[in-house]
């Protein structure tokens, strides 16, 4: 049945003016619109939707469409959600979506950091394996840091060699690198004459110390601080 | 056996202080950090620099040779009590 009724008693009178009768085409519309609207609307003065009336592609009346719609038009509940990933959700103030993800990542069913490696390099434990790793020959001022291994709670970084040159003989030298991903490699040695520095960034990672002597080489850093200098890894000097 | 060095590129990570990168022969890299005294003295910068590419030559060397060394150990078989 098209929508609208079509409406050809409209071309003649509604009514048979001898009988009083309504015509044919004009019974048959008014049929029609009761097979429509009985079922749709109620017989209330105004006509509400019934709660059998079904929506156009839809099988269930229109009440248990809307059955988890509060008369304030909110969804009342969200235990009423088919689909519960939140990644349909958009993250909002202070990002607890992003945080929790980063939680479940880095903490473990006690609430503690999973391993060391989530844990800024400033704050955690660490041995170098060589007994020294700097050493400064007395005649040149530069210090040579020498490549080396670090023994962490969750494995081993090596880091490579490099130097630095204070410019004149001088200490205690810190040498330390920032590499706040324990990435290892190749790091930029940086050197201070102040003992705070080995603790003033979260990634910083300490190669020791080492004084300098005109004349006299020397070591230090590394596990046992050598002949001139402090050890490195967590122990600061 | 001269080499040919360059100044690749340069950091600078914090407090004054600057890191060239060395290049030696088109090879290995090396950091060498300086400070505001050797920075701003070019004789005492180049020589400086100088050290540090010998070092890294003899650290480059070093591991060549070990590397010679390994290559060489492949495929041989010893004895063991």
């Amino acid at each position: 049945m098209p929508n609208p009724l079509p409406a050809s008693f409209f071309q003649g009178p509604l009514v048979d003016p001898k009988t009083g009768k309504a015509n044919y085409a004009f019974l048959k519309w008014l049929q029609n619109l009761e097979v429509k609207t009985g079922p749709t609307l109620t017989i209330a003065k105004d006509g509400q939707i019934q709660p059998t009336a079904i929506i156009n592609g839809r099988t269930e009346g229109i009440s248990t469409t809307v059955s988890n719609i509060n008369p304030t038009g909110t969804f009342n509940s969200l235990g009423n959600v088919v689909d519960t990933s939140t990644d349909h959700l958009t993250d909002g103030t202070g990002k607890p979506l992003t945080g929790g993800k980063r939680g479940f990542v880095a903490l473990d069913t006690n609430n503690r950091l999973t391993g060391t490696f989530r844990a800024n390099a400033v704050n955690v434990s660490a041995v170098p394996a060589a007994a020294t790793n700097l050493s400064n020959n007395g005649i040149a001022t530069a210090i040579s840091v020498a490549s080396f291994m670090t023994q962490f709670g969750d494995g081993q970084i090596s880091y490579n060699s490099g130097s630095v040159d204070p410019g004149s003989f001088t200490g205690p030298v810190y040498v330390y690198a920032d590499d706040p991903t324990f990435a290892g490699g190749a790091v930029t040695w940086q050197f201070s004459l102040t003992q705070t520095d080995q603790s003033a960034a979260n990634g910083r990672v300490l190669a020791g110390s080492i004084t300098t002597v005109n004349g006299t080489s020397k070591t230090g850093g590394g596990s046992t601080g050598g002949t001139g200098g402090g050890r490195g890894g967590r122990q600061y000097t | 056996m001269a080499h040919r060095t360059k100044i690749t590129s340069y950091e600078k990570p914090a407090n004054n202080l600057f890191t060239v990168i060395i290049h030696c022969c088109g090879e290995h890299e090396h950091r060498h950090t300086v400070g505001p005294e050797v920075l701003n003295d070019p004789v005492k910068f180049y020589a400086s620099v100088d050290w540090a590419h010998t070092e890294a030559a003899k650290n480059h060397a070093a591991a060549q040779a070990a590397d010679s060394k390994l290559h060489d150990m492949v495929g041989t078989e010893q004895e063991h009590p």
